[in-house]
């Protein structure tokens, strides 16, 4: 099974992702911080974390730097899922680390989100 | 040296004088009046009596000065005499003989009309600009393109706190004192004022302030050239919009902000009662269906929403970026077609394209496509059956596209409030449809792109007709449009283009 790793403080919302997420085969674990987030990504290794940005602790863009600066955080692969306006100006830097996708939440319904995680995973292993 | 000169010399100089020169005896005969003299006196060039002179010149006491000078060898001096619309520097001076001897005099008329006139109206010039630049909550500056030398007015202590001998009269302290990010924007405008010789400008950047802050400023100016062109002076106002800028930023904030919040919940009301209807939960009862949908629905059109209010946000602080291009409208609106198939699948609606003309034209084609999703989105709402077609045509220097319903049709009343914000309309099912700001929005961008957008007909029962034109590539409206936009995002390096969903890295 491969492991996901969700970073999220919304309760709701970590619930929903959740029960979407186990009902399609996945072995999900949780994060409600950056701190929990970077701890877990580093101890689990899950084959794919979903990023919320705006969090207690530090934010995703935080998280993700930091991440990218481990041996195996380099590669990991990460959907930053947020709620942000696209073109705000704190985000100008999230590109530079390489995320997959960038998602805003609200506009991204369960299909389209299980869509692009099965497209990463599998593009992943064809890589492996 | 007067009795070396021959007399025919002095003659002739004394006729040729701009003053006028009127010279009399002892009885106060006039023995010579020059040209100067009888063109200001109206009177003869010899033979009457300086009493005649005296009768004009009521506002002076010319007999008096005659007589003193006759009699007291007095030399007198009047200034600014006005006689009827005429002003003049006057003298009075006795004429001696050999022996020293009083034979006479001269009364000698500086016409000074033209000199005070110039000279009250640069005064009254003055006066006004020194009540308007203190009057303006701006800041004035004059800058000598020669010299680089630039004067400032009081504007620079009342807006920006400098005491007088804190400001340095020179190009270079002006250029010193901008933000040094808005430094490099400020050289090329003063570059391209010198080179090209531009006429007015515009410019926004940052100037310190006295105590180190920095102030929004608006730059205004305008060029003065010599008989040959060259740019020699550049006046200009500085306004401080720091006021205007700041709640700018606290709009900014606001929005984004908000729409945040709303998109939290409204990702968790959507992504749910979607994984319900799924049956992520579990068997969902028939009865269960519809309601739901409904919810869908409804949660659908807030986050619709606020997308748009984050455009329109961003729209109407012009800091939404276009990209033209040109490329052919026909491809665009095909492709459209297709990607839209799967939602009238299940509808007893025929979506499709009919006389498609291929022509090429210049507009930003990711608002392109988003302004036809709009229109048969729009369209989709109010047709139960019958069809949905577009159509492209070429009318002079621009582009014509129309989408053509089978629809219910919007009564004329509703018309004209189609294109205002947050407009609802009947949809003749009881409940009402928003057609939300999608064709504000619409309307608003294809507008920029140097086009428009209306509606051709509609007929309740009938259907509608709506239309939008873009430029041809190319064409001079293309041009001017291409010029205004670079220029606009030139001046605004914060423009950024719509991407609501997703960005692939």
């Amino acid at each position: 099974m491969e492991k996901i790793l969700i970073v999220e403080d919304d309760q709701v919302l970590v619930n929903m992702y959740q029960k979407l997420l186990t009902n399609h085969g996945y072995d999900v674990h949780i994060a409600m911080d950056g701190e929990d987030g970077l701890e877990k990504a580093l101890s689990i290794h899950p084959d794919l974390i979903l990023l919320d940005i705006l969090m207690p602790k530090f934010d995703g863009m935080a998280l993700m730097h930091k991440l990218r600066a481990d041996d195996w955080g380099k590669d990991a692969s990460i959907i930053i899922f947020s709620n942000m306006d696209v073109n705000d100006e704190r985000l100008a830097g999230v590109i530079a680390d390489q995320p997959s996708y960038y998602l805003v939440k609200a506009n991204t319904p369960p299909e389209m989100m299980l869509g692009k995680i099965k497209e990463i995973l599998h593009n992943k292993k064809e890589v492996q | 040296m007067v009795n070396q000169l021959s007399s025919t010399i002095i003659s002739a100089l004394v006729q040729s004088l701009s003053n006028g020169v009127v010279m009399f005896d002892l009885q106060k005969q006039v023995l010579l009046a020059n040209p100067a003299a009888t063109r200001f006196t109206g009177l003869p060039t010899e033979g009457y009596n300086l009493s005649e002179l005296f009768v004009l010149f009521t506002s002076v006491s010319l007999e008096k000065m005659v007589d003193e000078a006759l009699s007291l060898e007095k030399t007198s001096h009047v200034k600014e005499a006005s006689v009827a619309q005429f002003i003049y520097d006057i003298f009075v001076v006795p004429v001696k003989d050999e022996l020293n001897k009083v034979v006479g005099g001269a009364i000698i008329f500086h016409d000074i009309t033209d000199i005070k006139n110039a000279s009250a109206s640069l005064m009254e010039s003055n006066e006004r600009f020194e009540f308007v630049t203190k009057a303006t909550n701006d800041a004035v500056y004059d800058w000598n393109i020669l010299t680089n030398s630039v004067w400032f007015n009081g504007g620079m202590h009342t807006l920006f706190g400098y005491s007088q001998d804190k400001v340095e009269q020179t190009l270079e302290w002006f250029q010193e004192h901008i933000h040094p990010d808005d430094r490099q924007k400020l050289d090329i405008e003063l570059e391209q004022i010198i080179k090209t010789a531009k006429q007015s400008s515009k410019l926004e950047y940052r100037f310190r302030r006295a105590d180190g802050t920095y102030a929004d400023v608006q730059d205004r100016g305008f060029l003065s050239k010599d008989s040959k062109g060259k740019p020699i002076r550049f006046i200009g106002v500085l306004e401080d919009i720091s006021k205007v800028k700041e709640l700018e930023r606290m709009k900014d904030e606001f929005v984004s902000v908000a729409s945040h919040e709303l998109r939290t919940p409204l990702t968790a009301i959507d992504g749910l009662v979607s994984m319900i209807l799924d049956g992520e939960y579990g068997p969902v009862g028939e009865n269960l269906k519809q309601p739901l949908e409904d919810v869908t629905t409804s949660s659908e059109r807030l986050i619709n929403l606020v997308n748009d209010l984050l455009s329109l946000s961003r729209i109407n602080a012009g800091r939404m970026k276009y990209t033209l291009s040109d490329f052919s409208i026909g491809e665009v609106v095909t492709e459209t077609i297709q990607l839209l198939q799967p939602v009238v699948k299940n509808r007893d609606i025929k979506l499709a394209a009919s006389d498609i003309e291929e022509v090429s034209v210049q507009g930003d084609v990711d608002k392109i496509k988003q302004v036809l999703n709009n229109l048969i989105g729009n369209s989709l709402k109010f047709t139960d059956k019958g069809s949905i077609t577009v159509s492209v045509k070429t009318v002079g220097d621009l582009v014509e596209v129309r989408v053509v319903d089978t629809g219910i049709g919007i009564a004329k009343d509703d018309q004209s409030k189609l294109f205002g914000q947050f407009q609802q309309l009947d949809s003749g099912k009881g409940r009402p449809i928003g057609t939300g700001l999608g064709l504000h929005i619409s309307k608003d961008v294809i507008r920029k792109m140097g086009g428009e957008l209306w509606i051709d007909s509609s007929e309740k029962g009938v259907g509608s007709t709506f239309a939008f034109s873009i430029p041809k590539s190319q064409s001079p409206l293309a041009q001017k449009v291409k010029q205004e936009i670079d220029g606009e995002a030139e001046a605004n390096p914060n423009q950024k283009s719509d991407t609501a969903t997703s960005v692939k890295v």
